[in-house]
């Protein structure tokens, strides 16, 4: 614990003390910092990575982030855990008093149309998702002005899907 | 000998104050919710939502358990039973509660995601799965102090004011 060694007097006044209370106390302290810093590797109900830079929720059915673009807003949607898309799904975002509806713009990927979601200031979501014969609500609090294109350093992990031509 | 000791003393307060009030749903679901429902974090809240067949009410309160008033907020249910979508809104009921009647489902997989308007702190989330029952035995949520009742959050920021 590298960092934890920082906290210590530069002159061991403590280390050296034979007295019980300071190693009770050199010894606490080194037990809070690994509780602290351990804390920081605990990831249980986190969102999985994706590639593109927004705001991310996840339930033990879905992952998905929400990246605001210039115009619209992308939904990448996978099966949590598995990394996988999800394609086919059925979205709704539902906010205190507005419901909307998503379009498939290609594997896992989904598209929001309304320019309400890039008014700037938070806004609370429920996504409703059906997909594979599962359903399942998603929340999050997005912000149009976190993550988005100029984040986006890498390619998308999903190319859009290229309409055939008949 | 003192200094030393002393500023150790302070620094190791202010370690144990950071990792012991943030509560994560894991840590939540070994409790025994106050209200017999089902116990989520949510930013500077903690929500416990209970869905009984006529009605649905929720409850806000702070990290230490202290009530947060809920006269001024308001509170949307997203319900997801099956293909079946419900949406609710929760009007205040008193004290830290919110709450609306109807015909909700009772079912075991019931999904409910809940978005509420904390007054003076702006839009908050919180996704609950409340018949997914949990350990009977465990603890009961109890609040930290009693005499603290709504002093336990942080001010928000300014923007939200």
């Amino acid at each position: 614990m590298p960092g934890c060694a920082s906290i210590l007097p530069m002159n061991n006044t403590v280390i050296s003390s034979s007295s019980p209370v300071a190693r009770l106390l050199v010894w606490l302290a080194f037990a809070a910092c690994g509780q602290a810093m351990g804390a920081d590797f605990d990831r249980r109900g986190a969102p999985a990575p994706l590639d593109e830079q927004g705001v991310g929720t996840a339930s033990d059915e879905f992952s998905l982030i929400v990246v605001p673009q210039e115009d619209h807003v992308k939904l990448l949607l996978e099966r949590f855990g598995e990394n996988r898309a999800v394609t086919n799904a059925t979205i709704e975002i539902h906010t205190a008093d507005k419901k909307l509806s998503v379009t498939e713009i290609g594997d896992g990927v989904y598209r929001a149309n309304e320019a309400w979601l890039l008014e700037p200031g938070k806004k609370a979501l429920a996504l409703a998702i059906s997909a594979d014969q599962a359903h399942d609500v998603l929340v999050l609090v997005f912000d149009p002005a976190v993550g988005g294109s100029s984040a986006n350093r890498r390619e998308p992990k999903y190319a859009p899907r290229t309409e055939q031509s008949q | 000998m003192i200094r030393p000791i002393g500023r150790l003393l302070g620094l190791l307060c202010s370690l144990i104050a950071a990792a012991s009030f943030a509560h994560p749903d894991w840590y939540l679901a070994r409790l025994k919710p106050p209200n017999g429902g089902q116990l989520r974090n949510a930013g500077n809240f903690h929500m416990e939502l209970v869905v009984e067949a006529s009605e649905i009410r929720l409850y806000v309160s702070d990290h230490f358990f202290n009530k947060f008033p809920t006269k001024a907020s308001g509170a949307t249910a997203v319900l997801v039973s099956g293909d079946q979508i419900f949406k609710i809104k929760l009007e205040p009921g008193g004290d830290n509660l919110l709450k609306a009647p109807g015909n909700f489902p009772q079912d075991v997989n019931l999904k409910v995601g809940v978005l509420l308007d904390a007054h003076r702190y702006g839009p908050v989330t919180a996704r609950f799965t409340p018949f997914q029952k949990l350990n009977e035995l465990a603890p009961p949520a109890q609040r930290i102090d009693p005499t603290q009742s709504g002093e336990g959050l942080p001010e928000p920021p300014e923007s939200l004011r």
